[in-house]
């Protein structure tokens, strides 16, 4: 081992019954800290930026083909096409669209689905995610609909409840005089995603019901894919593939496509946090200067003395680096187990806070969560590593350059 | 290996002032020596004089302002400055009033040190048998902190032994210790150089110790005088 960094050890770990410096201490807490905090904020962000992602998965699919919102006559082909790719789990064929909805004198403007029920395997995992919580998905029939849990609680339509719908087509025939009474549609069954956009304003029907309300004849909007494998690359690579062997004016999307501004508002966040954080190592970093300020004052006779010995600039400078780096890899390998530890205790603490606040309730019914959601992504610890141990060796660099360019005699002489 | 009495350090008329504000400090006044292989002289003079000004102009830890310093026969401000602390730590070693040992290194620690900061690989026996030859065999895994001034002092003379110096030089060795102490350790300090083969610059207010030397000089004023 090289003297300097056996000497920057000795220094920062003294053998025997001496302590390390106060100052050391408070250096690495102070590093601890600001790690700590960085990746439970991370992971939490993580958790929650990976909830979105399967949540989006869930109700979209993995891959979307379409035709730019006209309506596809040629599904049978496309079916066949998508047949083609062994990595296929489920393609369902869909039309979707706005209608006005009422129940009593309650109206809503939500997005209608209607998809083919009639494919064995499904995108959407209506029954095995248990999302409908009231009624069931089997009752379904063309002259049934399921609703989102938020739509059914601003109508006030329930399991058994009917409801009006009036859609776009309507409204043309109205204008050319026409009299078109709203269809009746019986409420099967309540659905919750978790997810915020489906949950608030959905109604789910059978593709033959949404074919006739807009008069789509055998057409489809679209048909969604959701994958064997849940991965991002698959989901490239097939869309990719269809992109060469669907007609023109077809093209499938990958739900990361489909969803790129929300995605990057996740990421965009999570990394604005990640840097706004790192000032509070930015922070601890000024105590690691300060400290090995001190230091190099206190050490300053020995310095002259090494220098004496024979020992070079650099070394003299590697010594003081050496030094800010092993606190910064202290702060890194503490801060990050503490932080591992809080996240493993996070689910009691935050039921215990929302106890003594008395906001269980509030919580579930407008986080949808008890459980905060935690992905430790070896990508964020990687970064906040890195970025703490340079700013902690840059930390030391000022005192460092002061060790090496310190005049050996005027070094001994200092009192 | 240098023939016995060739010149191994010479110094020709160094002089170095100090400036302090507008004031400007004549140090010392073209002092001239010559140190030969295997030979040892003293420096002698009040506090203030110069003594360890002229010490650090030869160790060249410090320039001086005019004059010229040869180390074997080589002009020392043509060696690259990139190269000469490793010649200094090679060529010479050095002893302090104050030790300087490195607390957080134990007593063989501090002797090794001297050849890892020098690039020399570090000849852990050599080091054992010079602190044994000091009279510390029983402290080499001790602490600094857990030594007397004298024992602290033999552990400095064995560091600046460590990598076969052959010039040391001693800046008041027993300045900081008591009589006995300092008895003890000037004669282990003669008898390892002299052991060793190594030219020493003894710098001490001491007559006694002086005596002891191949050659003395008395140093008044900034003015190096032969005795």
């Amino acid at each position: 081992m090289p003297w300097y960094l056996q000497l920057a050890l000795r220094q920062l770990f003294p053998a025997g019954r001496r302590r390390p410096s106060f100052f050391f201490l408070v250096s690495v807490l102070g590093v601890t800290l600001g790690v700590m905090i960085l990746v439970i904020v991370q992971s939490v962000m993580g958790g929650f930026d990976k909830e979105h992602r399967s949540k989006m998965v869930m109700t979209s699919g993995h891959v979307d083909v379409r035709a730019g919102g006209a309506v596809i006559h040629s599904q049978d082909r496309i079916m066949d096409i998508i047949a083609g790719h062994d990595e296929v789990a489920a393609a369902v064929p869909y039309a979707q669209g706005i209608v006005m909805l009422t129940s009593g004198n309650r109206p809503a403007f939500p997005v209608i689905m209607g998809i083919d029920f009639s494919q064995k395997e499904q995108v959407v995992p209506f029954k095995e995610q248990n999302l409908v919580f009231s009624g069931s998905v089997d009752d379904m029939d063309d002259d049934s609909v399921l609703l989102s849990s938020r739509l059914a609680d601003k109508l006030a339509a329930w399991v058994g409840s009917e409801v009006e719908v009036y859609t776009p087509l309507m409204i043309e025939k109205l204008k050319a005089d026409e009299v078109m009474l709203p269809r009746r549609l019986r409420v099967c069954g309540v659905f919750e995603t978790g997810w915020t956009p489906v949950d608030s304003n959905t109604m789910v029907c059978t593709l033959p019901l949404m074919q006739d309300l807009y008069e789509l004849g055998n057409g489809v909007h679209g048909v969604s894919i959701r994958l064997k494998e849940d991965s991002d690359e698959a989901a490239w690579n097939l869309a990719f593939e269809l992109n060469g062997e669907l007609d023109n004016g077809i093209y499938a999307q990958t739900w990361m496509d489909l969803n790129r501004d929300f995605l990057w508002i996740l990421a965009f966040e999570k990394n604005m946090m990640l840097f706004l954080l790192l000032f509070i190592v930015l922070v601890a970093a000024f105590a690691i200067s300060v400290a090995q300020l001190l230091t190099v004052m206190r050490k300053t006779r020995e310095i002259g003395l090494l220098e004496a010995m024979g020992a070079r600039p650099l070394h003299l400078a590697l010594l003081y680096c050496f030094q800010g780096f092993f606190i910064g890899l202290l702060g890194v390998v503490f801060g990050s187990l503490l932080a591992v530890a809080a996240l493993h205790y996070r689910d009691p603490v935050i039921s215990f806070l929302a106890q003594i606040t008395q906001s269980r309730a509030a919580l579930e019914q407008f986080y949808q969560f008890t459980h905060m959601p935690v992905y430790y992504d070896s990508h964020d610890f990687v970064v906040i590593s890195v970025a703490t141990l340079v700013i902690s060796t840059l930390a030391g660099l000022i005192p460092a350059v002061r060790a090496a360019y310190m005049k050996p005699a005027e070094a001994l002489r200092s009192e | 290996m240098n023939e016995k009495n060739s010149i191994i350090l010479k110094a020709e008329k160094l002089a170095k002032s100090f400036h302090s504000g507008s004031a400007c400090v004549n140090v010392l006044h073209d002092a001239s020596l010559c140190v030969r292989a295997g030979r040892s002289l003293s420096i002698r003079g009040e506090s203030g004089c110069g003594k360890t000004t002229l010490l650090n102009l030869l160790s060249r830890i410090e320039s001086a302002d005019s004059g010229q310093l040869f180390w074997q026969g080589r002009e020392v401000d043509k060696i690259r400055s990139s190269r000469l602390a490793r010649e200094r730590g090679r060529f010479m070693g050095m002893v302090f009033q104050a030790y300087y040992l490195v607390p957080e290194l134990d007593s063989l620690g501090n002797v090794l040190l001297a050849a890892r900061v020098a690039g020399i690989k570090p000849d852990r026996a050599r080091a054992e048998s010079l602190l044994e030859r000091v009279g510390l065999k029983e402290r080499m895994s001790a602490s600094p902190l857990t030594l007397s001034g004298g024992e602290r002092q033999r552990v400095a003379v064995a560091r600046a032994l460590m990598n076969k110096p052959q010039l040391m030089l001693a800046d008041e060795p027993t300045g900081n210790l008591d009589e006995k102490s300092g008895s003890v350790v000037m004669d282990m300090l003669m008898a390892v150089c002299a052991e060793e083969g190594a030219s020493l610059v003894l710098v001490t207010h001491n007559r006694a110790f002086a005596a002891r030397t191949g050659e003395q000089f008395v140093m008044h004023d900034g003015h190096l005088f032969a005795e």
